[in-house]
């Protein structure tokens, strides 16, 4: 069992922990790709089902299941994403996040709620989240939220982004697709660089505006029309984007 | 029991009142009885003392000199008849009716008395007069009986002079009295038309000037409201923590299930597992349903927090959180919308919750109990007549028209084995009737069902 840390479970949940691990052994035996993951979750049956899908996909795992051992954790370990429980012991998930941002900890952050987003209004989002789940959540969605917020915040270090067939390589500025160069007009690959980081994810077209505009010029959003459908013209089908009629754009997710 | 307290403050004053003046009227007229008794008794004994002039002694008898003695002179008023009877000590007639009764044996000396003359009632008084004229002790006895008609008719005139008077005092007592209660309830009528105006959800105190005994009830009725809206917190609070509670052990079996059904090999096994996933979603829906139902009650609705907001982003983003869940099912989504702002007085999470049951309503039930939709569920908001029309529209099988009036009825489902919460239109319903909104349905062009909600437009964005 590669790097198992269940500090501050109570007894019967470590013999929980104990049974989920001898029900689903290959959760834990799945190879990482180097990236970790710390969950700050004290409920043990949800802790160990995020463990054991996230380790499933590839990332390493520590688990921590009380709030106030958090923050020294998070200093010591070199960590890539941090799946926090709203009510933990200990010290309450939005103190965390508060203080991770307050002393400009950019790790990312996906909050996990039991309360409905609309009726605490207090938006974990606001406070610096970067995706949030609400109870109960499927734990499929869970890799999928956990994907795309490592590949926002990596995709400068990682310098590649892909999406079926079509690959962007971000230090060269160079669009293959099926590994043949295609040519895009820098403010085209602007556009679906901004696509590619957030594929599925509805972006509506004055967001899309927004992230390619700079101080010397202002985009508009019809613009962007022109060139999503320029870029559709130049990669057909492999584009993958949907347009949806009054709300923006959407990338589908081929992977 | 009579409820109207202007009602028992009038009977508290009609009754006695009408008790009283028969009483005061008794006691006038025994006080005037014997008052005019009096009077009259005395010019009586006037009358009869005037005999002492009329009677004389001669030729060893008693003479009286009647010739111009008239009834009048008695000075009775000329109202009553008059009756008189002189016998001399003998007991002889000497003039008068012979008719004309003394006081009987019982009462021998002088005196007034009743008695009863040709049918008359009388007022008799029996005097022993000495004669001029003659040896000492020589007395004549001189009745004087008058009728009660004077008596009466005065008395009959004071009475009825009383019960003018006393009508008369009765009735404007009555007009004060009326006038005291109408002002004296007018600190409770204005509460009381405070309170009617305000709306049935405006919890603040009632704020209005009142005398000393009616601020009691105006600061008891403060108490309450402040109660009646701890209450409704504690019910809001309530509920979000059931929805709370029952969320994190949904969580659990939804995750402990999804898990095993990965790891699972045998596929009957898998397939309980995958009923078990969708039975908690379908658990953890209803419950989130249920919550937002009780949370859009209308009375539950603190109508102080709905502020003026754009219906635009607000439907935006409900479209926005929407669209994936509605790609998945191979559905299309399309939010139509004109270029402007649409003010409206809202709280815009419960439009969200409005806007994404419609749609969901649309996305879940357009395909019939059978088959899964496949079509396009279209969003709009414009202007209709002054109101910020929302709409969705879809182009399934619609909903037939005898079901189009329950189907926002709590738990009502057109089709009886659909697993939907039975709560979606309902809750829609309340929203809208939270915001004073209109709803309507009716089936599409394509024939599919079609739900606007109109909500009434405010001047501009200043409000906020």
């Amino acid at each position: 069992m590669p790097d198992l840390i269940c500090r501050g479970l109570p007894d019967t949940d470590s013999r929980l922990f104990d049974a989920i691990i001898g029900i689903f052994p290959s959760a834990f035996s799945t190879g990482s790709c180097g990236m970790k993951i710390l969950i700050l979750e004290d409920n043990a049956i949800l802790a160990q089902g995020l463990r054991s899908v996230i380790e499933e996909a590839g990332y390493s795992v520590d688990l921590l299941m009380d709030g106030s051992q958090a923050i020294a954790w998070l200093k010591s370990g070199q960590y890539d994403l941090l799946m926090l429980d709203l009510g933990l012991p200990g010290m309450d998930g939005i103190e965390i996040l508060r203080y991770l941002r307050r002393h400009n900890n950019p790790i990312p952050v996906i909050i996990i709620t039991a309360r409905d987003r609309l009726d605490q209004r207090i938006s974990g989002l606001e406070e610096g989240a970067d995706d949030y789940l609400c109870k109960p959540f499927s734990l499929e969605e869970v890799v999928a939220r956990v994907r795309a917020v490592i590949r926002r915040s990596r995709s400068f270090s990682d310098n590649r982004l892909k999406n079926g067939d079509l690959e962007l390589c971000l230090a060269s500025r160079t669009l293959t697709l099926k590994g043949t160069e295609v040519i895009l007009h820098r403010r085209e690959l602007a556009v679906l660089e901004y696509l590619l980081l957030n594929r599925g994810r509805l972006l509506s077209k004055d967001q899309v505006a927004d992230s390619i505009a700079s101080f010397e010029q202002d985009v508009s959003a019809s613009a962007i029309e022109t060139y999503v459908s320029r870029i559709r013209k130049k990669l057909g089908e492999a584009a993958a984007i949907r347009t949806v009629r009054g709300l923006g754009y959407l990338m589908d997710n081929l992977d | 029991m009579i409820q109207s307290v202007r009602a028992n403050l009038i009977l508290w004053f009609i009754v006695p009142l009408i008790l009283m003046i028969p009483l005061s009227l008794y006691v006038s007229q025994y006080v005037l009885t014997q008052r005019i008794d009096d009077s009259f008794d005395a010019m009586l004994h006037l009358g009869a003392e005037r005999f002492e002039e009329r009677l004389f002694f001669a030729e060893g008898d008693v003479r009286i000199n009647m010739h111009y003695f008239s009834v009048n002179s008695l000075g009775t008023g000329g109202q009553g008849k008059l009756f008189y009877r002189v016998k001399d000590a003998q007991g002889r007639l000497l003039a008068g009716f012979k008719g004309l009764q003394g006081p009987g044996i019982a009462f021998p000396g002088e005196g007034f008395y009743d008695t009863v003359f040709a049918g008359t009632e009388l007022r008799a008084l029996r005097l022993f007069i000495p004669v001029r004229g003659a040896s000492a002790g020589e007395l004549v006895e001189v009745i004087v009986a008058e009728s009660r008609e004077g008596r009466e008719n005065l008395l009959q005139d004071f009475l009825s002079n009383l019960l003018v008077i006393n009508v008369a005092l009765g009735l404007s007592v009555l007009a004060i009295a009326l006038f005291a209660i109408h002002q004296g309830l007018t600190p409770l009528k204005r509460i009381e038309s405070a309170l009617r105006s305000r709306s049935a959800h405006d919890l603040s105190p009632v704020d209005e000037q009142v005398p000393a005994e009616v601020s009691m009830l105006v600061d008891s009725i403060n108490h309450l409201m402040v109660k009646i809206k701890q209450n409704m917190q504690h019910i809001q609070q309530f509920n979000a923590d059931v929805s709370h509670q029952l969320r994190t052990p949904i969580s659990e079996i939804r995750v402990l299930a999804e898990i095993s059904e990965k790891q699972c090999n045998d596929p009957l096994l898998k397939q309980n597992l995958q009923s078990i996933r969708k039975t908690t979603d379908y658990a953890a829906r209803t419950t989130q349903q249920l919550l937002k139902y009780a949370k859009t009650k209308s009375d539950l609705v603190d109508h102080a927090a709905l502020s003026v907001q754009d219906l635009q982003p607000v439907c935006h983003e409900a479209c926005a959180r929407l669209l994936n869940r509605i790609l998945k099912r191979g559905q299309e989504l399309e939010f139509i919308a004109d270029e402007r702002e649409f003010p409206v007085r809202c709280d815009p999470i419960m439009v969200q919750w409005l806007l994404t049951n419609l749609i969901d309503n649309a996305s879940l039930h357009a395909g019939g109990p059978d088959a899964g939709y496949h079509g396009t569920i279209r969003v709009r908001l414009n202007e209709v007549m002054g109101s910020a029309c929302l709409s969705v529209e879809d182009d399934g099988v619609g909903i037939p028209d005898a079901a189009m009036q329950h189907v926002t009825e709590r738990f009502y489902r057109v089709n009886r084995d659909e697993k939907g919460s039975g709560l979606g239109l309902s809750i829609v319903s309340q929203v809208a009737q939270t915001h004073a909104a209109q709803l309507q349905l009716r089936h599409s062009e394509q024939g599919g069902l079609l739900v606007s909600v109109l909500f009434p437009l405010v001047e501009a964005m200043t409000e906020q």
